[in-house]
């Protein structure tokens, strides 16, 4: 309860310093502030898919059906972010290049990151449970995240429109920024990271109470 | 201040999505948790019929 309250007071706070206290900037006026919304939610995705690659690396490992539900879990959330990605950055694009999308490196790559997650999603679905399901969804979940080191550098090796990465530039964190933009940007960062630990927890207690409710089934099943 | 509405279409987007999963999740939950109830019911009801019958 005092995590959900923590979370809840940050994300104020964030919204608080994004529409009250971080200055409009120059040249992009406004719109630039969706970049509080759609950078955190590229980092929150991320780590989503990293998580999703520990937790498959440690079930083929361990075979603890415990790492098969985190992967799965944050997958599912990590989709949801990528998806705010992937419609956040449009919103600011129009205004900003004219067009709502363009098969620019970066965002082609972003686009193929959230597929790669949608087939691993789908996968889940439609196979039957069970060991095996766990095994290939591990594998793709391994394969799958191969995509975010190239999407992050992608801006670099390639030549992109894409704004290149602020805070974590390969000069100084957060190079060319104001520090009330940054201190907007850190604390939203925050903000969207707690709100993915919530999700993660409620997600993974779902899945919990169905595999309660599967070996109910089985129960009965032997009993009759 | 043009591009606001953007921003706001960005800013309402962005929570309708968190809530719009909240809610998702909730209501997969209350489900799940009627399921369990109705089984563990439906299990405890069994139980006490071959107790009965046990002593019979």
């Amino acid at each position: 309860m005092i995590f959900k309250w923590f979370t809840f007071i940050i994300v104020n706070a964030a919204l608080i310093f994004i529409f009250l206290v971080a200055p409009v900037e120059r040249q992009e006026g406004i719109i630039q502030k969706i970049m509080y919304f759609h950078i955190p939610s590229a980092w929150v995705a991320f780590f989503a898919f990293f998580i999703v690659f520990i937790a498959s690396i440690l079930y083929l490992w361990k075979k603890e059906r415990e790492w098969d539900i985190i992967a799965h879990s944050s997958a599912e959330v990590g989709i949801i972010f990528c998806s705010l990605v992937l419609i956040t950055g449009p919103i600011w694009a129009k205004p900003i290049w004219g067009v709502w999308w363009t098969w620019d490196a970066r965002l082609t790559l972003t686009l193929v990151l959230w597929l790669i997650y949608v087939a691993y999603l789908m996968l889940r679905f439609h196979a039957p449970e069970g060991s095996q399901r766990a095994r290939f969804s591990a594998v793709l979940g391994i394969v799958g995240f191969l995509d975010v080191p190239i999407v992050h550098f992608s801006v670099l090796w390639w030549r992109t429109i894409h704004p290149k990465p602020k805070v974590l530039s390969m000069e100084s964190p957060g190079s060319g920024m104001e520090p009330v933009m940054l201190i907007t940007l850190l604390t939203s960062l925050l903000a969207f990271t707690l709100i993915f630990f919530l999700l993660l927890g409620q997600r993974i207690s779902l899945e919990k109470r169905r595999d309660e409710l599967n070996e109910l089934k089985n129960k009965l099943i032997a009993e009759s | 201040m043009k591009n606001f509405f953007y921003l706001l279409l960005a800013n309402g987007i962005i929570w309708a999505a968190i809530f719009g999963y909240v809610y998702s999740l909730s209501r997969r939950g209350k489900e799940l948790d009627r399921e369990i109830k109705a089984l563990k019911e439906q299990l405890d009801t069994e139980h006490r019929g071959q107790s009965t019958e046990h002593r019979a």
